[in-house]
């Protein structure tokens, strides 16, 4: 948009003066408009004001106390943690899946991507609370654990760092999925038979070529899942703990509670920068994934 | 130049490779039918046929890509079916390249030595860089295949498959890929590794002229079958049926009844009411009465001079005539039927479209084929 700005007649050759509908810049920014102002409206400008009035109030004294409070570093590692938990509990799931995905015939491939969007079918407030019903105290997986014998007490398993755990792979297990097959299916197949006629047997063909070459799409989609897991709040806020707080759910409490603006403010700043960060390195890795040629034909 | 001792690269000797009675359907379809062939050892083989005849399939089923629904595919009369392609030790150059488009040059190349040896370092290195001199593409080593242009990573795709030495060499359309000029430039290539390395080539490819090139046996392929299997001369001059004489190089074939057959030879009846004789010794004698069809390779006919006797001439009237530089390509319509021959310019001289030309024939040269198809 700024790039293909006009940059007037060129001094070597004078260009007549185009009618403004005509000229490069026109019909992009026209198109763009709507959107455009849509985003500055919506997301650009609210986002601004934050950040203008979170200043002029109170400085950076918002920052401050958030960097240096004992419980707000502990959301941050709450946060942390869950999200990297989550990630490599997506990835050790998904991959597999979704390398099946990609050998399975067309039939087979069809099924079992239904059952894999089946979940979104259901709202994930309803998914998140049926957990309750498996894991409480009195739920199914201890009733059956009891009543074989295995355990003699009931298992902690809700409330905890692992129900929040197991909720949100549950929740975000399907992205990772779909965006590793995704990746996958970009790989060109007949370098796995170019493996197999020199030597490679099939375990070893993956290894050194489709498993290397299937990382650009892993770092990606891990990143994918790690950055929609730091703005997670419905799943730690049903089956987690006070003790399993994450940064959104503190904004709530202290934008809806108790009314302490500034530091949400500076809260949903410091969440907001560590998305973007995240979001330029995606990108780079995806640039990656496009020297490797993974996205040719 | 490249200084690479022949010695050091061949092969213990080509493998020789058998199909029995294989065929493979799939979804229902024939892919191939029923086929046999005896591939000998150290030979250059092409399996020639339109897309979609089989040449691919019978291809992937050497390497063992796709096993045969019936049949017996055998190495050196072992039977391989059984045995998966990593330990069948084929060296295998792909259409798309195939290389890994994630290690460089170097590594490709090393690919299938690192999955079939252990090799000292330095060994290894040796071999690399003995396999890409012999494709002529020493100091790449370093690079990675986005790097290279087609030509390139065609050879890098060579060098991959004939470092290990292997005793059979497949290729898949291996020039599909690749400009006209590039193309017989590599045809030229391909063919002197041939005959350095000792070992057997099979080379998949549509097209006529690289497989008589390039070959010493030609598979013709049409509908999941062999058509024909034979030298290059032998599939050329003497086809077996309609389809392979049009597939392979231009063909005039015309539509003619025998009326006479005897010791002396036979005489065909063409639509346009003409008489041909052709002297006896030919492969195939048919019965007076037969339907055939007569060919007459574009080579074997020319303009005829003043003088020719008429019984070795046709008559008929130009009807286009198309300049190619150093000849002109002439269209002769002779009653209900054409013929297509080649003219120097010289001889052309005041001809022009509409006139009536004759156009001598060299009998020895003709042949009969069975009509239909």
């Amino acid at each position: 948009m700024a790039g293909s700005q006009d940059s007037g007649p060129s001094p070597t050759s004078p260009a007549p003066v185009l009618p403004l509908f005509q000229r490069s810049w026109f019909a992009p920014t026209v198109l763009l408009a709507p959107t455009l102002l849509w985003l500055i409206f919506f997301y650009i400008a609210p986002i601004a004001l934050m950040v203008w009035r979170g200043l002029m109030d109170t400085g950076l004294q918002g920052y401050i106390k958030i960097f240096s409070s004992d419980i707000y570093l502990k959301v941050f590692w709450n946060t942390l943690q869950i999200s990297i938990i989550t990630t490599i509990g997506c990835l050790v799931l998904g991959y597999p899946i979704a390398f099946a995905l990609t050998v399975v015939g067309r039939r087979l491939q069809a099924l079992i991507l239904v059952l894999v969007t089946l979940p979104y079918w259901l709202d994930y407030v309803v998914r998140s609370y049926s957990w309750i019903v498996l894991l409480g105290r009195r739920g199914l997986i201890n009733n059956i654990l009891v009543g074989l014998g295995i355990v003699d007490q009931p298992l902690p398993l809700l409330f905890n760092l692992f129900s929040v755990c197991v909720g949100m792979i549950q929740v975000l297990l399907p992205i990772m999925i779909l965006a590793l097959f995704g990746a996958m299916s970009r790989i060109d197949r007949r370098l796995m038979l170019a493996a197999e006629i020199h030597g490679a047997s099939r375990w070893r063909a993956f290894r050194t070529v489709f498993f290397p070459l299937s990382l650009a799409g892993v770092y990606s989609a891990c990143l994918l899942i790690f950055i929609s897991a730091l703005g997670f709040f419905i799943v730690p806020a049903l089956i987690g703990s006070p003790r399993q707080t994450m940064i959104t759910q503190s904004i709530l409490v202290l934008a809806e509670t108790l009314l302490n603006w500034t530091d949400a403010a500076a809260l949903s700043i410091v969440l907001l920068v560590a998305t973007m960060v995240l979001t330029i390195i995606y990108d780079r890795f995806f640039n990656i994934d496009r020297l490797w040629g993974g996205d040719q034909r | 130049m490249h200084n690479v001792d022949p010695a050091d690269l061949k092969t213990a000797a080509g493998a020789g490779v058998r199909l029995v009675g294989v065929s493979k359907a799939f979804r229902g379809t024939l892919a191939i039918d029923d086929i046999s062939l005896n591939i000998e050892p150290g030979s250059f083989v092409s399996l020639l046929g339109p897309s979609g005849s089989g040449k691919t399939t019978t291809l992937n089923m050497i390497a063992g890509f796709v096993t045969p629904d019936a049949g017996q595919l055998l190495f050196d009369d072992k039977p391989i079916t059984d045995i998966p392609p990593h330990k069948r030790n084929i060296g295998m150059v792909f259409q798309s390249y195939a290389l890994f488009p994630h290690m460089t040059v170097f590594d490709n190349v090393a690919y299938p030595l690192r999955m079939r040896t252990k090799l000292r370092k330095d060994e290894l290195g040796e071999r690399v860089r003995e396999a890409l001199q012999l494709v002529r593409l020493s100091g790449f080593e370093d690079r990675y295949p986005r790097q290279l242009s087609g030509g390139q990573q065609q050879r890098v795709s060579m060098a991959r498959a004939l470092v290990g030495r292997p005793r059979l060499l497949l290729m898949d359309e291996p020039l599909g890929a690749l400009d006209k000029k590039l193309r017989d430039e590599l045809q030229v290539e391909i063919k002197e590794i041939h005959r350095k390395l000792g070992s057997t080539f099979i080379y998949v490819t549509h097209d006529q002229t690289e497989a008589l090139t390039m070959s010493d046996a030609v598979v013709v392929m049409r509908n999941a079958q062999v058509a024909q299997f034979g030298s290059p001369r032998e599939v050329y001059e003497e086809p077996e049926n309609t389809f392979v004489a049009s597939f392979l190089g231009n063909a005039n074939l015309l539509p003619a009844k025998v009326v006479a057959a005897d010791g002396q030879g036979q005489t065909v009846r063409l639509s346009n009411g003409a008489a041909l004789t052709l002297p006896s010794g030919g492969r195939r004698t048919f019965i007076a009465g037969s339907d055939v069809m007569l060919l007459l390779r574009p080579e074997d006919l020319a303009l005829a001079a003043p003088g020719t006797a008429d019984s070795a001439t046709l008559n008929g009237t130009l009807h286009e005539m198309l300049f190619f530089g150093d000849s002109y390509k002439l269209i002769v319509d002779i009653g209900s039927d054409t013929l297509m021959l080649w003219a120097s310019p010289r001889e052309i001289a005041d001809l022009s479209v509409g006139a009536p030309v004759r156009v001598a024939w060299d009998a020895g040269r003709a042949g009969l084929l069975p009509a239909g198809e």
